[in-house]
């Protein structure tokens, strides 16, 4: 099929492409809320399909509880993550860790 | 037919159409509420494309933006440099337009918050229920004597990314290696604090490799290093030793740009090659017509649970223009932040929903030195209900123990990763 029959189709199968990718991006448990603006706010740095700052979306539920934990407690280093995971109460970490288990891996 | 597409074509349905007056109508498509968003930088298009997402089919988001594409400021100082380019720092709005914002590209020019529409210069009027105005800066020069439109055109700020950037990097170029780029920074609160010390490694960087015998000099409007100090007085004092002079205690009153001279308040006057003027600033031209600025005739103070004013009912203000609570920084990451707390609060309040009692704001901020290292600033704020502003958690956030290659792409990392939150 010539290149130029395919253009009319594309902008919509990008449309498909872009909103899948944003129902994984922003969650399925859409219920919570709190978890998700508190999820929001770590998307400012983790976005889906990034590695050198990693993507938080469909990462195990208790990994990431566990990875924000120590980070918080002070037995994980690193630059900038040991000093924001202060900034939460555990109960908010875990409900991070629960709202990005829930996102679709992208 | 599927959601995106019912909401693309409710976004073409939103575009302003000219009525016989030269006024526009629009309106009258179903249930939706309508968003109507002015400026797409940090805030503005982080507020549209959560409001977008969030608000489903019940909301429709109109974005108004002067430009036909973003241009980041964070980064813009390694364009100065030359290790970036400024196409490395422009973005287009289409993800935007694909997720079913109209995004319009024109200037608002007035407010009619009585009867809820904004007017844009080419004539269309666009009604919304909820209005998000995040119109960044704009500059007090006429607080600075010389400092005339003609002056402007030799004596930049490029604070604003774009154009200024352009031709700030082309006036560093021609400067003769043994010239002198003075940096003018005003009194805080200003755009971007770290900013113009950045700025000062970034041109040094390019002077050690292009012009080794030229200077940078930092005339700082306040009393001492604004962020970071100990690590830009590191970097000032081992690797671009002899480079950088830094001079607190300058508040400009005046230029002089036929000669290239700064004059001050209390210290000497001081002649340059290249005089980067970094004027005082307020809120955009647009919040001070809707009459949402507040203090001291440069800021606009907002209820913090949803970024309301406090002044003026269905206008919210977001990023720089805001007066900002204790700690928080007029930086692009916090609009970004502001964007979502603001897209939340008011999709509940148009959705009947409840706002959310207890938003949360962090910010990192990476300050490039050379061209692959970087420092960080961070901090998590909590809304505190007592109080009506965002805390600084105790404990929370700090510094880079020292410049490194780590953060620097840390840096580039969090640059590519907040434009796809703001823009898709």
């Amino acid at each position: 099929m010539p290149a130029s029959n395919m253009t009319p189709l594309a902008p919509w199968m990008l449309a498909v492409v872009v909103t899948g990718a944003l129902a994984g991006a922003n969650g399925a448990d859409a219920g919570d809320v709190g978890a998700r603006a508190l999820a929001a706010g770590c998307r400012s740095c983790h976005q889906p399909g990034e590695s050198t700052i990693p993507s938080l979306d469909g990462k195990s539920r208790e990994a990431l509880a566990g990875k924000l934990r120590a980070y918080r407690e002070g037995s994980l280093a690193g630059t900038v993550m040991p000093q924001l995971a202060k900034g939460y109460t555990d109960a908010e970490l875990d409900a991070i860790a629960r709202y990005f288990a829930a996102t679709e891996r992208p | 037919m599927n959601a995106i597409r019912r909401r693309l074509l409710r976004a073409a349905a939103a575009l302003p159409t000219f009525g016989i007056a030269g006024c526009a109508s629009t309106g009258g498509r179903g249930t939706a509420r309508r968003i109507v968003v002015v400026g797409g930088g940090y805030g503005g298009a982080t507020a549209a494309r959560y409001a977008t997402l969030w608000g489903g089919d019940a909301i429709d988001v109109t974005l108004i933006e002067r430009d036909a594409a973003f241009v980041s400021c964070p980064l813009s100082n390694l364009v100065l440099a030359g290790s970036r380019s400024i196409t490395d720092v422009t973005i287009p709005y289409a993800s935007l337009s694909r997720l079913g914002v109209a995004v319009i590209n024109d200037t608002a020019v007035a407010i009619d918050a009585d009867r809820r529409r904004v007017k844009l210069a080419r004539g269309a009027d666009v009604g919304y229920d909820r209005l998000v105005l995040s119109p960044g800066i704009d500059f007090f020069f006429d607080r600075i004597e010389g400092l005339h439109d003609d002056a402007q055109r030799t004596l930049l700020h490029a604070w604003q990314a774009g154009p200024q950037t352009v031709a700030l990097r082309r006036q560093l170029e021609a400067m003769p290696d043994g010239g002198v780029f003075a940096i003018s920074i005003p009194r805080a609160p200003y755009r971007c604090p770290p900013g113009p010390y950045e700025r000062a490694c970034q041109a040094a960087w390019y002077f050690q490799r292009a012009k080794p015998r030229s200077k940078v000099l930092i005339l700082d409007g306040n009393e001492d290093v604004q962020s970071k100090k100990a690590l830009f007085i590191k970097a000032w004092s081992d690797e671009f030793k002899g480079i950088v002079e830094y001079r607190p205690d300058h508040v400009l009153t005046g230029v002089d740009a036929k000669t290239m001279t700064a004059r001050f308040e209390t210290a000497d006057d001081v002649k340059a090659d290249v005089l980067n003027v970094i004027p005082p600033q307020s809120a955009g031209a647009i919040a001070r017509q809707a009459g949402v600025i507040t203090v001291n005739d440069q800021w606009c103070e907002v209820d913090f649970l949803t970024f309301e004013s406090i002044r003026v009912p269905g206008i919210h203000v977001l990023g720089d223009s805001i007066q900002t609570a204790p700690l928080m920084p007029k930086s692009g990451h916090m609009a970004n932040q502001h964007g979502k707390v603001a897209a939340a609060a008011i999709v509940a309040a148009l959705t009947d929903q409840p706002v959310d009692p207890a938003p949360m704001l962090n910010n990192t901020c990476y300050s490039f030195i050379n061209d692959r290292e970087a420092v960080h600033i961070a901090s998590v704020h909590r809304y505190d209900a007592a109080q009506k502003t965002f805390l600084t958690v105790p404990g929370s956030g700090g510094l880079s123990t020292a410049q490194s290659a780590r953060e620097g792409e840390y840096g580039f990392a969090w640059a590519r990763a907040i434009w796809k939150d703001m823009l898709g």
